[in-house]
């Protein structure tokens, strides 16, 4: 194996290490909270579900955003 | 990157299928505001943040595919996959509120409904082919 080759195999892994990185600082606290109230008897209160609901929000608008950019895109 | 939302959105689906299970074979069993929480959150943490994640990538460039090197959003799988999750939204609102009203069976039945609204998300992953990166 070449150096190139070994090169362009580490930058792959590197970009593969990143995007999971990257997802899994932000799906983490999620995963964390799930586990403790199905396991540890954790109960949210009304403030965490107010808090949960608006990370929600937030991200489908990221998403309706992006479709609407991909609409306008189409339309122009 | 697909094939790890076909695998968030699956374990999610899975992880709810379990769920009701139990719920369905366990007589007098209804559906509580902990378990709802902990679902809600699984969603959030597995599909939705992933979900999230390819829409903020680029759209794909005309002929392109989504791949390890070319990290893009295809508008038509977003757009069913948002349609999808809206459905999920929907189901998990109806539980919440036949939780909040006391109404046992009717949040067993809108659990149920809310497996059927994961079993849609994950027929889309499946008809795409999103897990064959």
């Amino acid at each position: 194996m070449d150096a190139a080759t070994i090169l362009a195999d580490v930058q792959l892994a590197l970009t593969i290490g990143e995007a999971a990185y990257k997802l899994g600082m932000q799906a983490g606290p999620f995963l964390v909270e799930a586990y403790q109230i199905a396991f540890q008897q954790k109960v949210l209160t009304a403030d965490e579900r107010a808090e949960m609901q608006a990370k929600e929000a937030q991200m489908r608008a990221a998403i309706d955003a992006a479709i609407s950019a991909d609409d306008a895109l189409d339309k122009s | 990157m697909k094939r790890l939302i076909a695998i968030a959105l699956l374990a999610a689906s899975l992880g709810g299928c379990q769920a009701a299970k139990v719920i369905s074979a366990a007589s007098g069993f209804s559906v509580t505001q902990q378990q709802l929480d902990s679902a809600e959150n699984f969603y959030d943490g597995t599909a939705l943040v992933t979900l999230s994640t390819y829409a903020n990538w680029p759209r794909c460039a005309s002929g392109t595919k989504i791949s390890v090197t070319n990290r893009c959003h295809d508008p038509a799988i977003l757009k069913k996959l948002r349609n999808a999750d809206n459905a999920v939204e929907t189901a998990f609102i109806r539980v919440q509120n036949q939780i909040t009203s006391g109404n046992s069976s009717g949040a067993v039945a809108a659990w149920d409904a809310l497996q059927t609204a994961l079993g849609a998300m994950n027929t889309i992953i499946a008809q795409n082919s999103l897990g064959g990166i």
